[in-house]
């Protein structure tokens, strides 16, 4: 190839804005020393414009450059706290595991900046064409909740709005079915209304749309799937960081005593395990199949 | 080093992306339906070549499918060298601003007919002028031959642009001289401010495209981008250039 002297992948990380402070200055002195190497940023810049907006499923990168700074309005703050309050009042929550939901795991992502993978909503788990949620065993609900308030916040953070008011729309219809899963299937549809909203200003109510959905279903299957669900974006994303923390470990550890899960669980999880702690760059192809399979078996 | 067995599987899960892009790549730059199929036929090859070398390079620095678009990218380059040769505008365009260059581009180097070039510069937002101003634009610039072959058939919706003189009118050393005060004037810019400028008005990117690709946000990219555009006025104006020619320039 007979290419300006530009590292392909350093310029994908700039428009990822995964760059430090001094390698995006040196690079964008770079590119304006260069027309040819900003010619290819300006032709990856604009397929990456119209890709994201015709498929809204891969999605720009919001980076901490780009995230606004601006507060919740607070008329919207006021709804918010309603819903929530109304949501955590109910009797059901009082009786679950505290800590249930899988923030933690999409926050990890987010620090990295993340993108909904291509064919996202091609879901792991077993569907049948027609078929009604409302027929949908408790674990299985966890285990498609999980999954999909991850993709939310990806998809908020992202700024991807089509997706986002998507997913909090499946999410309100998956938990508004259940007993006691109106309030936080109204959450649900406040975040899918106010999907174009900055990250910062959605962020507390996907928190506490989450907390209280995974009280709502079964919180170990919930937990679990949502972790499974931000690894499974990490692998597709080939990112090994995500997999080098210890956090993985213990959660793997905690998730092979949970009695509630469904049977085939176990077996991937125990591939899972066997895998993970190895340092390095994981096997890929491993890890996308049996993720992939472990979200089946949860959600389905 | 990741094994054969799984830069296949990353490539066979990324083939709808690559083959989007590579298509999205080809309408930017104009290409026929068969053009853009021979395109993407080309990087499939190159990114499948040598136990897939171009995969085993991606360090997970940035997302794969950001990766892959700069690749195509640089692909199209080296595909668009091989088959009708290295480009570069001409030192008239280059004086005459963003537009020109971009109109020079499309419709001499991509061979794209001048009407539907000046659609596709009207709708990524470079310009409001019509066929008929666009195709005056054109005159002013010298009449080259394009390297890449015209289908039979394609047919320019306007007449091609009369063999031009302008360069004659202009002497050379004068000419020269002011290609080096905009270069110059350019270059004592901020290096953002330089890549803003040059992505707006020379590569015709739209706001939300240049913020997302630089990682800013874009509501204060317009301020930005018109205080750049007034310093780089400004820095023309005291090198000599009239008030009209700097605006002519900068494309305001």
């Amino acid at each position: 190839m007979n290419q300006p002297d530009i590292d392909p992948e350093k310029l994908a990380a700039l428009m990822d804005g995964r760059l430090a402070d001094a390698e995006r200055t040196d690079l964008l002195a770079h590119l304006a020393r260069s027309p040819e190497a900003l010619e290819i940023h300006a032709d990856a810049a604009a397929v990456l414009g119209e890709l994201e907006s015709k498929s809204g499923k891969v999605v720009p990168l919001v980076s901490p450059r780009a995230a606004g700074g601006r507060r919740l309005p607070p008329r919207w703050l006021a709804a918010a706290a309603i819903l929530a309050g109304v949501a955590l009042a109910g009797p059901l929550f009082y009786a679950t595991r505290s800590d249930p939901d899988g923030a933690g795991f999409s926050a990890r992502l987010r620090e990295h900046g993340a993108l909904l993978p291509a064919g996202v909503d091609d879901r792991p788990w077993t569907t049948v064409r027609g078929a009604v949620t409302d027929a949908l065993t408790p674990g299985a609900r966890a285990g498609r909740a999980g999954a999909l308030s991850v993709d939310l916040e990806i998809a908020v953070w992202s700024r991807d709005t089509a997706a986002a008011s998507r997913l909090a729309s499946e999410l309100a219809a998956l938990l508004g079915g259940v007993p006691a899963g109106a309030p936080v299937a109204a959450m649900y549809h406040v975040a899918a209304q106010r999907a174009a909203a900055q990250p910062e200003e959605l962020q507390p109510l996907l928190d506490r749309a989450a907390d209280a959905a995974g009280k709502l279903t079964e919180p170990d299957v919930y937990r679990l799937a949502a972790w499974a669900e931000a690894s499974r974006i990490a692998a597709a994303q080939r990112r090994p960081e995500f997999f080098q923390a210890g956090e993985n470990r213990s959660l793997l550890e905690w998730a092979s005593e949970i009695k509630t899960l469904p049977e085939g669980a176990a077996p991937v999880l125990e591939r899972l395990r066997s895998a993970l702690p190895s340092p390095g760059v994981p096997d890929w192809t491993a890890l996308d199949r049996d993720l992939a399979e472990l979200l089946r078996v949860l959600g389905s | 080093m990741a094994d054969r067995q799984s830069l296949e599987a990353l490539f066979l899960a990324q083939l709808g992306w690559i083959e989007r892009a590579a298509a999205a790549v080809c309408r930017r730059h104009g290409l026929s339906a068969d053009e853009s199929a021979d395109f993407t036929s080309f990087a499939k090859l190159k990114l499948v070549e040598n136990d897939y070398a171009v995969l085993a390079r991606f360090r997970a620095e940035s997302a794969i499918t950001t990766y892959l678009v700069v690749v195509l990218s640089m692909l199209f380059r080296d595909y668009r060298a091989q088959h009708w040769g290295r480009w570069r505008p001409s030192a008239a365009a280059r004086r005459q601003g963003g537009l020109a260059i971009r109109l020079e581009t499309l419709v001499y180097r991509d061979r794209v007919p001048l009407g539907q070039a000046a659609e596709m510069l009207r709708s990524s937002g470079q310009t409001e002028l019509s066929d008929r101003e666009l195709a005056g634009v054109l005159a002013q610039l010298p009449a080259r031959n394009s390297p890449r072959p015209t289908p039979v058939g394609s047919g320019l919706t306007g007449d091609p642009p009369a063999p031009n003189r302008s360069d004659d009118f202009l002497h050379a050393e004068e000419a020269d001289t002011q290609e080096r005060v905009i270069r110059e004037a350019l270059e004592r810019l901020p290096a953002e401010d330089q890549v803003l400028l040059r992505l707006r008005f020379w590569e015709g990117l739209s706001v939300a495209d240049i913020a997302r690709s630089l990682g800013l946000p874009q509501k204060p990219l317009y301020r930005r981008l018109e205080r750049a555009m007034t310093h780089a006025r400004r820095l023309l104006e005291q090198a000599g250039m009239s008030k009209e020619y700097a605006r002519a320039v900068l494309n305001e």
